[in-house]
């Protein structure tokens, strides 16, 4: 025997009842009442605190549970959930079997619910509310057919403000399909502000879908997908593999329909007690083979968990890029005896993380610490010949640049003897040690860039000249030091300070 | 009397110019039997052909394409550029090896930068010889250098510079950088790397290696031709399964061509501490090693040629300055 029971919270005349089950909505309850009114006319109720945090949670994990029906989707205030089914029907033969799929699967998991089909979020948000008639758990509008199929549906189901809605009504507009008749104009002239008609008709047009709505997914959305169901789920680790593996094949085919590679895919799993997780590879070029997909993927297998078994896998191409098709194999077998080194690349990046496989790339500045930068093999790697400098430095004297090897990443200041004004230093002590120089070379002059100080207050710190030294210990180390600042100049102000800013190999 | 020649047969003649498959089973109208069993003798001979050339292990046999690329990675010669040097290595540095460098510990038991420097200093000049080799070589592609080693280290000797490296002689563009969380991130990394056949040469810069990872790196490297040199603390243990070790110490710099208080060519002393191909090598004494920018290649640092002009002149009993071109 089901009682009434109700949700409540705390308002500000008292406990007021937020929500209701069906046999409390049929007994006459009403939601807004206050508690004691209700207890007073059905003693039977129960009531329980309403825990919101806890409703979004589970909405969120419903959410994403739903990522089975298409990886689009967002929640809708707080008890909605919209679904973007676009392709995603004929993986359960059509789209009624699909609606009675998730009313099946919602009902398993004890959570009622209505659904609405159209072409527009609009027109399924109207469905889904108003439009379900009452022994049925969804509504259909076919493609196409959205007008007529929300004519006759209410004002309120436009999803708009509850005084918009009001003075729809005062106008004698009750039903959607009355707002069809009337002329855009004419409707305008009805409100006495322009925005309210705006809104109407933006609403109307949305629904409609004369005009695109923007959307917010809970993940951005893949370029590409395929999904694969499973009657009887997956509980191996085997049988994961092997039908990834031909998922991963027939995305390749669709990439290759397009001329495209993919650059990041998503492996999607469901399990059959409404759970999900996911898989990310990334890939530093365009990739279009299913087996380098598969073995950066399966280095994270073991991490999955079947639980009650997976009864859905899909694999999505989060990010592609453009790729022209190549013949692989054919031309140049011994004449290259290295191999692309992107793949291996991509392998490392997926093992330890993006920023733990960096490449160098030159910078236009002559301050040392900005001539050049350290970005993710990810993004950088440039495999083509195309970086000029590699041809020149070879011709060029090799003494034209003189640069330590490794560039420590803040110059650290080291206690310097030497002569004053333009010597270079005679003993110093870096790291707690002290070194005698036997040799010096310099000073190289690195003046601070003087169009990007242009505009610095007097309380920010000036950036100061730099003499740069190579000096070589008595052992035969040798050192990039530099002395910050100037004792004659416009740089007098403050004493110069010394520092090591790297080490010649 | 009429000579009586056998005169062949038509079918025998046909079985004698049959393929050599048939005659070795006999008479051509021999049963079906006879030509199977040789069917089966020869498709056996080349089983065990095929086995022999398959690997003892990995994952599937080489194939013939592969094979040509390996063969093309050992090619080229790794020397060190000067006779003394290569007269200790047959046929120049292994290029399917493991090959540790050291430094010479300053403090006891400890290193300084510097120290680190030196071996790194060694490593990197030959690896510039390797892909100097390997771009002389017209292949289509130029080589890849890969440096991976732990942030602890990182943190302490700073990062690779573009225009440093440049200028020690390895292309920049052509440069991976790897820096792991823990050392035993950073020998997964070189591993994997060293499997991939994408790479010239691994540099790898480490605490010590044990000897279960430097036998994976072995295995590693010989299985796809990739050079790997590791650059270790130079206080620690040292890796027992690596082709060759050497141990580095830094000398003072040879005299600068124009200005005597600069600092000039940088000179490496050597010592070749352990050589799988040639033990005999480890006896000899160290020697001194000095790097040439423009030749890009190691010489025999004399003590000659610090001397002023005049010196040498009188000492070698020459009329012109023998200058020495560096």
């Amino acid at each position: 025997m089901r009682q009434p029971f109700a949700l409540i919270e705390s308002g500000a005349h008292g406990l007021r009842i937020t929500a209701l089950n069906d046999i409390a909505a049929e007994i006459g309850i009403e939601t807004g009442t206050a508690l004691s009114d209700a207890r007073a006319a059905h003693p039977t109720l129960i009531s329980r605190a309403a825990e919101p945090q806890k409703d979004k949670t589970a909405l969120l994990k419903l959410a994403r549970w739903a990522g089975r029906y298409g990886p689009n989707r967002h929640i809708d205030g707080e008890d909605g959930i919209w679904i973007d089914i676009t392709g995603v029907a004929h993986l359960f033969g059509n789209e009624e079997k699909l609606l009675d799929d998730l009313i099946w699967r919602l009902a398993s998991f004890g959570v009622p619910a209505r659904l609405g089909l159209a072409d527009t979020l609009g027109a399924a948000y109207a469905l889904a509310r108003f439009g379900c008639p009452p022994d049925a758990r969804w509504a259909l509008a076919p493609a196409g057919e959205t007008r007529e199929a929300i004519a006759a549906l209410p004002v309120e189901s436009l999803r708009l403000e509850t005084s918009r809605v009001l003075l729809l009504k005062r106008l004698g507009l009750r039903r959607i399909g009355q707002l069809y008749d009337i002329s855009r104009d004419s409707l305008q002239r009805r409100f006495r502000s322009p925005d309210i008609a705006a809104d109407v008709l933006m609403r109307l047009d949305q629904t409609l879908g004369s005009v695109e709505e923007p959307r917010r997914p809970m993940q951005p959305p893949p370029v590409l997908s395929v999904a694969r169901a499973f009657a009887e789920p997956l509980v191996s680790s085997e049988a994961m593999e092997t039908f990834a593996a031909q998922l991963a094949s027939e995305l390749v085919e669709e990439l290759a329909t397009k001329d495209l590679g993919a650059r990041t895919v998503r492996l999607t799993f469901y399990r059959a007690d409404g759970t999900a997780g996911s898989l990310t590879a990334t890939m530093s070029v365009p990739c279009r083979k299913a087996a380098h997909m598969m073995m950066l993927l399966k280095e994270k297998f073991a991490t999955i968990d079947a639980g009650f078994g997976i009864d859905l896998l899909r694999l999505d191409a989060v990010r592609v890029g453009k790729r022209d098709a190549s013949q692989s194999g054919f031309a140049e077998p011994a004449s290259s005896p290295f191999r692309n080194p992107a793949a291996l690349v991509d392998r490392l990046v997926n093992r330890f993380g993006s920023d733990a496989i960096t490449v160098l790339q030159p910078r236009a500045s002559h301050i040392p610490e900005r001539a050049e930068v350290r970005l993710p093999a990810l993004e950088a790697l440039v495999v083509a010949d195309t970086w000029h400098g590699a041809d020149t430095q070879r011709s060029s004297s090799p003494k034209s640049a003189l640069r330590p090897a490794f560039l420590l990443a803040r110059p650290e200041p080291i206690a310097v003897i030497a002569e004053v004004p333009d010597g270079p230093p005679a003993q110093f002590i870096w790291r707690r040690v002290e070194r005698r120089v036997a040799r010096a070379e310099g000073p190289e002059r690195i003046a601070p860039e003087w169009w990007r100080t242009l505009y610095l207050d007097d309380g920010q710190k000036q950036p100061r000249t730099r003499d740069y030294y190579k000096i070589e210990d008595q052992a035969g180390a040798a050192y990039w030091v530099f002395r910050h600042g100037l004792f004659a100049g416009e740089e007098a102000s403050g004493s110069p300070s010394w520092f090591l800013h790297g080490l010649f190999a | 009397m009429p000579l009586r020649v056998p005169v062949a047969a038509p079918e025998t003649i046909a079985s004698s110019l049959a393929p050599p498959l048939r005659t070795a089973s006999g008479a051509i109208q021999g049963s079906n039997a006879s030509v199977q069993a040789a069917v089966i003798e020869r498709l056996r001979s080349r089983i065990l052909s095929l086995e022999r050339h398959a690997p003892r292990r990995g994952p599937a046999a080489i194939p013939e394409t592969k094979d040509q690329g390996l063969a093309a990675r050992k090619r080229p010669p790794w020397e060190l550029g000067c006779d003394a040097g290569d007269a200790l290595l047959p046929g120049g540095l292994e290029t399917n090896a493991v090959h540790e460098i050291k430094g010479a510990p300053s403090v006891a038991g400890g290193a300084s930068a510097s120290d680190w420097m030196t071996g790194i200093g060694f490593a990197a000049r030959l690896a510039v010889r390797r892909t100097d080799a390997l771009s002389a070589m017209k292949s289509a592609n130029r080589p890849w250098v890969l440096w991976c080693w732990p942030k602890a280290i990182a943190g302490e000797l700073g990062s690779p510079s573009l225009t440093g490296f440049a200028y020690l002689g390895l292309d920049p563009a052509r440069l991976i950088i790897v820096e792991t969380a823990r050392a035993a991130e950073a020998l997964n990394a070189i591993e994997e790397s060293l499997k991939g056949a994408s790479l010239a040469v691994v540099i790898g810069v480490l605490d010590e290696v044990d000897l279960m990872p430097a036998r994976r790196l072995s295995l590693a490297a010989g299985e796809m031709a990739t050079p790997c040199l590791i650059v270790t603390h130079p206080a620690s243990e040292p890796a027992g399964a690596t082709a060759t070790r050497w141990r580095v110490k830094r000398l003072p710099s040879a005299l600068h061509r124009f200005d005597p208080r600069a600092p000039g060519l940088s000179r490496f002393e050597v010592a070749l501490e352990r050589c799988r191909a040639r033990p005999a090598s480890v006896a000899r004494p160290p020697f001194i090693l000095e790097w040439s920018d423009e030749t890009r290649g190691f010489g025999l640092a004399s003590v000659m040629a610090d001397l002023p002009a005049e010196t040498r002149r009188a000492r070698s009993g020459a009329d012109a300055p023998t200058l020495r071109s560096y």
